[in-house]
């Protein structure tokens, strides 16, 4: 009996060493052999590192009231090609509603993951979810709404990334995107959502939003005003800006055709641009102006000096043809510019030589204003060494110089204030904006150049400009296109520039319709009464009541 | 009995650390839950903003105000020279 106890005894003793043992040496295996093994398992079952991506900063209009870019998820569309259940149903689903995803599937069907199709249409999602596919899966992703479309050329658009393409969304990429945060979680192995602790290792930022000098109302407002001239006048390209001369705040620039930025990839490509900055053109006569104010600083002529214009369309200096739209007899100074006279002016220009290059560089032709904005343009001021004797009396009315609209909006506010500017799109930004404390034109010139742009909206070639309780001051310009190397005469550019003032209330507008279809119509019928009606809106809009 | 009172009062003493040192893991997993449960309350919220945003920007769009001022309300635009200052 105590023999077969002590058997038994023993057996239970060896097997329960056996079994300790084979723990024991289990033990060992996972704790010490493959101690590597079974921590780097077990670290990607309780260890995740996530990066958070911050939401995009938002743009807001100068009153911070209305948006210009927000925020909005999109819905992407995407199947496991490698884990469909029903492979025949899906393929078939995918070529009925979305056929161009055959041949991406075909390359694909080894992958892990592809999308169908991301910011899918309301109507795109709910035939996704009317046919209840377990292979389809949705999955939200963030994104960019413009509530104003007029405004597309200078925001800008972000890619299907979120990241900034285009105008200002690609200038302050880094500001509104932030920087995405990258944390530590220790989570248990089963949870998928809740974690026991969090580390951050690197820290992000978030992404800032951006207040633009741009009022949304008035942008709308004028880009009405620019629809209905276009309209009218069959134009194919049209531009409105409006500048505050004194701190070189943009408060509208309208660049019209314009893209929706909601559905850009519906848009020509072309439309894209901001023109008013990146598309340089020879304005013409508007150019005059700048001749003149060189002239006046220079003292090579006087507001009342009569100059004698030939009383003819066409004439001849230093055996240059000039042609001029109306022949005028000796008239003064003013008339000159208040007329739009080539042949007075050139004879103006003439005297002044090559300091006219040295006003326009000061002016800021040929050279980039400081907006820094993508693809901005410096424009072309024909250099005084590669000057022929022509060049002189083209440079005169705005030929052999090419600006960009900008260019010349700072220019005329550089006549309002006699201050260079600094152009802006940013409001309260740091960086240097606004009007430079040296004076570049003496007030006697300033003053001058002011009653001649007066006389120009009283009288001239810019009498539909004018308003009545308010001081206009303005200078209209035709020009020829140069195309394939020649001035088309069938195709014109047409340009009215000018500062609306009212006590202590200044802004500068510039007008600009190109190519309108109409024959022998000139900038006093087309770009003139465009400004008018700019002026009259900003005027009823910023509550400037005469 | 001192050798037992101070073995009692040991044992006592550990026994009471670690049910702190649990009731300590307890509560900052529970606070740690919440916190969670609160972010992912924030993040349903910042979306729930950030639709009604998107439809109050809707609302503002000015094509439709003014079709709604010019069409219903019978309103017209105005020329400057109308407005009178008082």
């Amino acid at each position: 009996m105590i023999q077969n106890f002590r058997f038994r005894s023993t057996i239970i003793f060896f097997f329960f060493t056996t079994l300790y043992a084979l723990v024991g040496i289990n033990l060992y295996v996972i704790q010490i052999k493959h101690h590597d093994f079974y921590k780097k398992l077990a670290d990607q079952q309780y260890h995740v590192t996530i990066t958070q991506t911050p939401s995009r900063g938002p743009i807001f209009d100068r009153t911070g009231g209305h948006y210009l870019a927000m925020n909005k998820d999109y819905i992407a569309a995407f199947i496991l090609p490698t884990q469909l259940t029903d492979k025949k149903r899906t393929l078939h689903f995918l070529k009925k509603h979305f056929p161009h995803t055959i041949k991406r599937f075909a390359k694909n069907k080894d992958k892990h993951f592809m999308f169908i199709k991301r910011r899918l249409s309301p109507e795109e999602i709910a035939i996704i979810n009317e046919e209840k596919n377990p292979d389809i899966f949705l999955l939200s992703e963030p994104g960019r709404y413009y509530p104003l479309a007029s405004a597309s050329p200078l925001i800008g658009l972000t890619s299907i990334d979120n990241k900034g393409l285009l105008g200002i969304e690609l200038l302050y990429n880094n500001t509104l995107a932030g920087k995405p945060t990258t944390c530590h979680l220790e989570k248990d192995a089963r949870s998928g959502y809740y974690y026991f602790k969090k580390e951050t290792t690197v820290q992000g930022d978030i992404g800032h939003p951006l207040q633009l000098t741009i009022d949304a109302d008035l942008q709308f407002l004028v880009q009405e005003a620019v629809q209905q001239t276009v309209e009218k006048f069959n134009a194919k390209e049209a531009a409105v800006i409006i500048m505050n001369p004194h701190n070189g705040e943009i408060v509208t620039m309208i660049s019209y055709p314009y893209f929706d930025p909601n559905n850009a990839h519906t848009a020509s490509s072309d439309n894209f641009k901001n023109k008013i900055i990146t598309d340089a053109h020879e304005l013409g006569s508007v150019m005059k102006v700048c001749a003149a104010i060189a002239a006046l600083e220079e003292g090579v002529v006087t507001a009342d000096e009569l100059i004698d214009c030939k009383n003819s369309l066409t004439t001849q200096i230093d055996g240059r043809i000039i042609n001029t739209v109306q022949a005028h007899g000796t008239i003064p100074f003013t008339d000159v510019i208040a007329l739009s006279n080539n042949i007075g002016i050139a004879i103006v220009a003439k005297r002044l030589g090559t300091k006219l290059y040295d006003h326009y560089k000061q002016l800021g032709f040929g050279s980039k204003t400081n907006i820094k904005f993508p693809g901005e343009n410096t424009g072309y001021l024909n250099p005084v060494e590669n000057w022929s004797k022509q060049s002189i009396i083209s440079l005169s009315y705005g030929y052999e110089v090419s600006i960009t609209l900008l260019q010349l909006a700072c220019a005329f506010c550089t006549i309002a204030t006699g201050h260079k500017v600094i152009p802006t799109l940013i409001l309260n930004s740091s960086a240097p904006k606004g009007a430079d404390d040296k004076k570049l034109y003496s007030d006697a010139t300033l003053n001058t150049i002011k009653e001649i742009l007066e006389k120009t909206t009283l009288y001239g070639t810019a009498r539909r400009a004018a308003i009545r309780g308010y001081r206009v001051m303005s200078k209209t310009g035709t020009a020829n296109m140069l195309i394939d190397g020649k001035y088309n005469p069938e195709k014109n550019i047409y340009t009215c520039a000018g500062i609306v003032e009212k006590d202590t209330y200044q802004r500068v507008i510039i007008t600009f319709v190109k190519e309108a279809q109409q024959k022998d119509i000139y900038a006093s019928t087309v770009a003139v009464p465009l400004f008018e009606s700019v002026a009259e809106r900003m005027l009823i809009h910023d509550t400037i009541i005469s | 009995m001192k050798k037992n009172s101070f073995i009692t009062f040991f044992i006592t003493a550990h026994i009471i650390l670690i049910f702190l040192q649990v009731h300590k893991h307890t509560l900052f997993i529970k606070n740690s839950y919440n916190q969670q449960q609160c972010e992912k309350k924030i993040a349903l919220l910042t979306e729930k903003k950030q639709t009604l945003t998107q439809e109050l920007s809707a609302l503002k769009d000015r094509e439709n105000i003014k079709k709604y001022a010019q069409n219903k309300l019978k309103m017209r635009p105005y020329a400057l020279k109308q407005v009178k200052k008082l």
